[in-house]
């Protein structure tokens, strides 16, 4: 895939197909809401270093609330857990608990673009790291896999807790 | 019909608040001791990682890991349950400088000796079958019909149940005047699970790599997830009426003996018999440990930091490293009597300054500068070359009580020691730990001014 930047991320969000706009993921290059491939808001590996509204993952750690919200946390500090959001990720509690954090963070991203009344289109389905020695494919249909967040990001990706069903390895 | 037994007099309602201050004391006591044994578990061990006693080994590692750290969450809302009926009633519930100042350490206000006839005394210590009793002894669920103690108890159980009766005794007009600076309900002020309560079905598959083409990969995840704490089991509640300190009450007594006194398995803590009690989660795991010529009992050490002896001291590690783990040690002591700190000055704040205060700042507090700082101190690679002996193989913490010279100096002494460390031993306090110490929020809170945090965008 092209990396190639061709418009600055105005909106800061949390992860793959959830871009409100055109151009707005990490690499530029989507055609349109909810297409993007990754997230625009600054990485990060845990609960409360989001820095500012709708910049939160969710999953790991957190209120009930906030698990089920991924992505659309209130404001700074607020959001749930580590962003970009894995595809392994299932929240630990809340009514979202042991199910995909990333389906949840895309259904609510699709509920704030239709009382937006905005359209959107669907999220990558596979994607590659762009690179030349790495020839998978990887399935982004539920979300980016960690493997592919490990390597298309700079200082690869880790989440967090000390279980390891982070599914991004873990931070102690 | 029997009479109603008269209000408590103004005496008896300080007496009351006393003993709801030593049921505080005593759910704080363990957390320490919990958190050390907990800390003393590598939950992904690489013991013999290719056969199946490797897998056996690490399996139960991650488990153990995932219950005590459900259990230690659990006393921390009880702690907090106490200190709202305390609040509730008039009393000020006090944190800082309550937990044990030195282990081994009796409970508070317990019973000094135990059935055999010798004394109680709870110690930080590794996992192994002998921690594991001492917790049961922790957990013991009372006798049915044991009466109610007030002062020298033999159960918490037995304890609860005195409390729970003088409670009923209190003039219900007491209840509504002090709810604001309570711990608020539906603040999220306590989640009853998360990453670290969690843990695998089989550790083997945590290792694994994950396939980059499953269809459902949270599906694979959701399959190997065990839960420990359930999100009905009780939760934080602000103390309106005596029905609620009643039911909070219970929710303590429950979680940890059991739903039913008469249950001889104290498996359930609820009518549902859909979480399991403290006492009957740690049985399970003393009952895997103590098996006689199991893999988990012949192997244990190799999933457990070598370096969490029993009871350290200050002293100690300092007599090893020949005084330079002091800042270490210091830092580790300071930040948990900081979180001390922030949870009382909690109970003077409302609304959204009491969340901010406590639920931002305990949860970075917690979770993301004294469980890492900790994380970060087990290994011996964390330090400089000469650091310890040439056996040196990291530090454990050792939960010594730290006294700031003031509360308005506190943050300040706190930031300072951070600076240091570091500066000395920048693997243990890294950029990341060192940034989220100065972003805590000053525990001096002149009245009216808001509260305060560092930068967002520095982090």
């Amino acid at each position: 895939m092209s990396t190639a930047k061709t418009t600055p991320p105005l909106e800061l969000h949390a992860c793959l197909g959830l871009n409100a706009c055109k151009g707005h993921d990490r690499f530029g290059t989507n055609t349109c809401a909810g297409m993007g491939a990754c997230a625009t808001s600054q990485a990060h590996s845990c609960h409360t270093l989001n820095n500012c509204r709708g910049q939160g993952g969710c999953g790991l750690y957190g209120t009930a609330e906030e698990q089920n919200r991924p992505g659309n946390n209130p404001c700074a500090w607020q959001g749930s857990c580590a962003v970009p959001i894995n595809a392994e990720r299932i929240s630990t509690d809340g009514s979202n608990q042991g199910r995909s954090v990333w389906m949840r963070a895309r259904a609510v991203f699709e509920e704030r673009m239709q009382q937006a009344q905005r359209t959107f289109g669907e999220p990558p389905q596979q994607l590659t790291t762009g690179v030349v020695t790495d020839t998978t494919v990887y399935n982004t249909a539920e979300g980016p896999p960690a493997a592919w967040l490990d390597a298309t990001m700079p200082g690869g990706y880790t989440a967090c807790g000390a279980s390891g069903l982070s599914g991004g390895g873990s931070c102690i | 019909m029997a009479a109603k037994k008269p209000f408590l007099t103004p005496a008896e309602v300080t007496a009351l608040q006393a003993h709801l201050q030593t049921a505080l004391d005593v759910e704080l006591s363990t957390v320490p001791i919990y958190l050390y044994t907990y800390y003393s578990i590598n939950r992904s061990p690489s013991w013999d990682d290719d056969a199946k006693a490797g897998d056996t080994l690490a399996t139960f590692a991650n488990k153990a890991g995932g219950v005590i750290m459900s259990v230690a969450v659990e006393e921390m809302l009880h702690m907090s349950l106490a200190a709202n009926i305390l609040r509730a009633i008039g009393g000020k519930p006090k944190v800082y400088g309550r937990s044990p100042a030195t282990f081994p350490t009796n409970l508070p206000h317990h019973k000094k000796l135990g059935p055999d006839g010798t004394p109680y005394s709870f110690g930080l210590s590794k996992l192994s079958a002998d921690q594991l009793e001492k917790f049961l002894e922790i957990e013991q669920p009372e006798q049915p019909g044991g009466p109610q103690e007030g002062n020298n108890w033999q159960t918490l159980g037995q304890f609860y149940d005195y409390v729970t009766e003088q409670i009923k005794r209190v003039n219900p007009d007491v209840f509504a005047r002090h709810a604001g600076t309570q711990l608020q309900e539906a603040s999220g002020y306590y989640a009853p699970n998360n990453v670290d309560t969690i843990y695998p079905k089989n550790a083997f598959w945590v290792k694994k790599s994950k396939s980059p083409t499953a269809a459902h990969p949270s599906a694979e995840t959701a399959k190997q997830a065990q839960f420990t704490n359930n999100q009905d089991s009780g939760n934080i509640r602000v103390i309106r009426t005596i029905d609620d300190a009643i039911k909070a009450m219970t929710i303590i007594k429950h979680q940890g003996e059991g739903y039913a006194v008469t249950d001889p398995r104290h498996e359930g803590d609820d009518k549902q018999d859909n979480e399991d009690s403290h006492w009957y989660r740690f049985n399970v795991l003393h009952q895997a440990c103590s098996r006689k010529g199991s893999v988990i009992r012949t192997h244990l050490d190799h999933a457990l930091f070598s370096c969490f002896v029993a009871n350290p001291t200050r002293q100690m590690w300092s007599t090893e490293t020949r005084g330079a783990s002091d800042p270490v040690i210091d830092l580790v002591n300071a930040v948990y009597a900081y979180l001390l700190l922030m949870t009382e000055v909690s109970y003077t704040l409302q609304g959204p300054a009491q969340h901010t205060f406590f639920y931002i700042g305990m949860h970075k507090g917690m979770i993301f500068v004294l469980d890492k700082l900790i994380g970060n101190m087990r290994y011996g690679s964390s330090y400089p070359a000469g650091f310890g002996s040439t056996a040196f193989q990291g530090l454990a913490p050792t939960f010594e009580s730290y006294r700031f010279s003031s509360r308005q100096n506190a943050r300040s002494e706190l930031t300072a020691l951070a600076d240091q460390v570091h500066a000395s031993v920048p693997q243990v306090c890294d950029a990341n730990i060192w940034q989220r110490i100065h972003d805590l929020p000053d525990v001096h809170v002149p009245t009216g001014s808001p509260i305060t945090f560092g930068s967002p965008t520095s982090l």
